[in-house]
């Protein structure tokens, strides 16, 4: 079973395996992105340049006669205006590693790792996209899906909230929160058809639980901004839609690991960007340093990536069912 | 440790996560009530703060948490303005299972959720109702002027209200304006493909698009709505009063004339044209019929109520319209009067006593000519204002503003905000009223009760003589709204009490119970 979730990943690995050497060497030739300069980014994504035109500080005027003064309606308007992810609060929970790595002391106690801990939320990762493929729902749902799940367990124990019941949970409730609703009988369904082991037999009233606590575990906070979001813009603007699929494809992968909930997702999107232009070889310095963002990053989150890459090849249906076991035991 | 109740667990591990119980509030008052949960007015008591709570009901839920709850939280948690409600937390009660079991795993979730929404006092609906009070201009313009900056707010982040009415634009003591109740409001994107329901906006209020089937649609709905609202509030009262969609459409017909592919380019090809298509050419005759507007008023009003959505003018534009730049100019809302708070749902005893009189004026009263409740704004020119009315048999003096729930008239009185959402065009009604919208009753008799000829009287507007059906249980006491008109009850929860006023001779489907602000919405 793990190993044709890891099927994909795989995949992308044995493409890019190849040339990690060669990326880590570029790597450093690419440092020619000035570390504090702030590039300018299209308008793909919505960037923190104050979308706003400082003329809406300007408090209008109720007393004067001498209205054409202030004749602008955008007087009244407050200095931000429209919400976007800088003023979200996927933005202001965004979080630091340290944090995301916290195993709960009540999962300690079990004798959970901080290994074993992200392996479990690898593994849960995997049952949402193998779930959603079956319940057929959009690749944003999954997404979504996947970082309420991450995102729970920054504040919840895995003890207290099985992760087989909090996986689909987080498909069901992403389902409505990105307007593809599924049946919540329609998961059980597929959970028993998929899964022999009682351990993941639950029912729908069980789901229908978990997500009044998975609710408050996530504070009520149900946007989720992604990196897919104008990808292919993006994409277009860089001249690299022939590797569309490729990055979709290690954006997808990037669910596998915590990053969704510590970097802004643009920045994800331009890691795997950057990634795959390693790969292809491609030279898209000059367009990076167009962008007004913050390249160390990007070249740290690319790191990451490759990271997970070669620490994925480590992964062993073994280790997954030995940390599973864990949570089950009773101490 | 292991298996402590979870919401404690909550409070010990990281007091800034996890919602907070429903205990840190002290219910003053239920303010609302509907099939749909309660509304209650609460202090928060460490701080003495005083807000307002929305249930939200969720036993007999299929599917968990209602996805229309969902919507609501995440438009409200993603708009920030000083001109929409403010969505401050979400608290819960844990439930009796909880409470005793106190272990996390595998218990039946019983607790409530509510909304904290801050407290208003004030609906521009039941404000504008308040016997004896008069706008004036500045105050119109300030209240539009507010209402038209929340809009273009909620559009600018691609939200559509979708419920722009009297009753849902909630005002304080401040006079500060903020657009409540987003039941109904939707995300919407430019590069939609469509498919939004048309089952949306209180009848009166709703735009011919939306009457004709349209399932792509945008900002310019609300738009619509706002150029009602404004007419309302010059004219004194509501303009296009429908009771069913056909007869809507035929009242937008008359005042605005019948569309066309000159006016509305595209309008052929509207799901429902032909359907609905008028008998005769019609006319427009805004600027005949509100001649007595002054004249950048009605040019601005002439914008909004342009049938061509895509002409219609944006919110945007709207406030840059040389209405609001010419003398009177909009007042500061500070300078506002303070109103005296219009909760008369907090006094049910007091409803009582209030229905007895009524009941008492009512016979004494019956042969006198009918009073409008609401007066026009304070004009400067002095002109004419044809506010009486028309006619008809409402003879109840409105001065005193009954508090009783309206009996129900028909309909049932249950909450239906779930179903003009759901309500694919196909199950458009042809026609008659079986408005699944019908019930939602007013706490205001007057208000929901027959009306009694809402012409423009004096005016070539045909008046329209009110259906027999008008005097119901209660009908007799005049008035000219119809149930949505349900004001006053700003923290909404009107249609339990109240509720269900929906048929005999108010306007049928006129949104039904949407008239709680925050009113909460079932599947």
């Amino acid at each position: 079973m793990i190993q044709d979730m890891h099927q994909s990943i795989e995949i992308i690995y044995l493409i890019l395996s190849p040339f990690f050497k060669l990326f880590r060497h570029k790597k450093k030739k690419t440092c020619a992105f000035h570390p504090h300069r702030r590039y300018n980014l299209s308008s793909a994504f919505s960037l923190p340049s104050p979308p706003l035109p400082r003329w809406c500080s300007v408090p209008p005027s109720h007393t004067t006669g001498n209205s054409k003064k202030w004749r602008n309606f955008c007087a009244f308007l407050p200095a931000t205006m429209a919400t976007d992810f800088w003023t979200s609060t996927h933005y202001k929970q965004l979080l630091d590693q340290e944090d995301v790595d916290v195993v709960h002391s009540l999962d300690k106690e079990r004798g959970i790792t901080l290994e074993d801990f992200k392996l479990i939320k690898l593994h849960m990762t995997n049952y949402i996209v193998r779930l959603a493929q079956n319940v057929k729902v959009r690749q944003r749902v999954v997404a979504t899906a996947v970082t309420y799940m991450r995102r729970a367990y920054t504040r919840r124990s895995m003890v207290e909230y099985d992760p087989r019941l909090v996986a689909p949970t987080c498909l069901y409730l992403a389902s409505k929160a990105e307007e593809s609703t599924v049946q919540a009988r329609l998961l059980v369904f597929y959970i028993k058809k998929l899964y022999a082991d009682e351990k993941y037999r639950y029912e729908i009233k069980e789901i229908l639980e978990m997500e009044m606590k998975i609710l408050e575990a996530l504070n009520y906070y149900l946007v989720v901004f992604h990196p897919y979001r104008a990808l292919s813009q993006l994409l277009q603007d860089a001249g690299m839609s022939d590797a569309t699929q490729m990055i979709w494809g290690l954006i997808n992968d990037t669910y596998k690991m915590d990053l969704i909930l510590i970097y802004p997702p643009h920045l994800i999107a331009l890691a795997c960007i950057y990634v795959a232009s390693m790969f292809k070889d491609k030279d898209n310095t000059s367009w990076f340093e167009q962008l007004r963002v913050d390249m160390n990053m990007v070249e740290k989150i690319a790191t990451e990536i490759l990271d997970f890459y070669d620490y994925h090849k480590t992964i062993s249906e073994e280790k997954v069912n030995a940390a599973m076991l864990k949570l089950t035991m009773r101490m | 440790m292991a298996g402590a109740a979870y919401g404690q667990l909550n409070l010990e591990e990281s007091p800034s996560w996890g919602s907070r119980s429903v205990e840190c509030f002290e219910k003053l008052e239920q303010i609302g009530e509907g099939t749909y949960g309660q509304v209650y007015m609460a202090r928060e008591i460490k701080t003495g703060e005083i807000v307002a709570l929305k249930k939200i009901r969720m036993d007999n839920e299929k599917e968990g948490f209602p996805i229309t709850a969902i919507r609501e939280i995440k438009i409200l948690k993603k708009l920030q303005h000083e001109n929409v409600i403010k969505l401050k937390e979400i608290v819960t009660s844990s439930g009796p299972e909880v409470d005793e079991h106190g272990k996390s795993g595998g218990h039946k979730y019983k607790g409530s959720i509510y909304m904290v929404f801050e407290y208003m006092d004030h609906d521009l609906t039941g404000l504008s109702d308040r016997p004896g009070l008069r706008f004036t201009i500045p105050q119109i313009k300030c209240y539009m002027r507010q209402l038209l900056t929340g809009l273009h707010y909620c559009h600018v982040n691609q939200v559509l209200h979708r419920d722009i009415k009297g009753s849902n634009l909630l005002i304080d003591n401040e006079g500060n304006l903020k657009l409540a109740d987003f039941g109904l409001a939707r995300s919407y994107s430019t590069d939609h493909k469509g498919n939004l329901t048309n089952r949306v906006i209180t009848l009166w209020y709703r735009p011919p698009e939306l009457l004709l089937g349209a399932t792509r649609y945008g900002p310019s709905v609300d738009m619509w709505s706002v150029g009602c609202i404004f007419a309302e509030l010059l004219h004194g009262k509501p303009i296009l009063t429908g009771k069913n969609e056909p007869e809507q459409l035929n009242k937008i017909y008359e005042l605005c004339g019948s569309p066309d592919e000159i006016n509305w380019p595209g309008v052929s090809r509207t799901p429902w044209y032909s359907k609905f298509k008028p008998s005769r050419q019609m006319k427009r005759r805004v600027r005949d019929v509100f001649r007595h507007f002054d004249r950048n008023a009605l040019e601005l009003l002439e914008k909004m109520l342009t049938l061509d959505p895509s002409q219609r003018i944006s919110a945007k534009d709207a406030l840059d319209a040389e209405y609001f730049w010419t003398d009177p100019l909009p007042c500061d809302p500070k300078s506002l009067p303070k109103y005296e708070s219009s909760h008369e749902f907090q006094t049910k005893k007091k409803r009582q006593q209030q229905r007895q009189n009524e009941e008492m004026a009512k016979r004494q009263k019956v042969q006198h000519p009918q009073q409008h409740t609401r007066l026009p704004p304070v004009q400067q020119s002095g002109q004419p204002q044809p506010q009486h009315w028309a006619g008809g048999h409402n003879n109840h003096p409105m001065g005193n503003n009954p508090g009783q729930p309206p009996l129900t008239a028909g309909g049932p009185s249950h909450h239906q905000y779930g179903k003009p959402r759901a309500a694919g065009p196909n199950r458009y009604p042809p026609g008659g009223n079986p408005n699944p919208t019908v019930g939602g009753g007013g706490y205001y008799p007057d208000r929901s009760a027959g009306q009694g000829g809402v012409g423009f009287s004096g005016g070539p507007y045909p008046p329209q003589p009110r259906a027999p059906g008008v005097s119901g249980p209660r009908g007799s006491s005049g008035g000219y709204a119809p149930p949505n008109y349900t004001q006053n009850v700003p923290y909404g929860g009107g249609s339990g009490a109240g509720g269900g006023g929906g048929g005999g001779g108010r306007g049928p489907n006129v949104g039904g119970n949407r008239n709680q602000p925050y009113s909460w919405q079932q599947q």
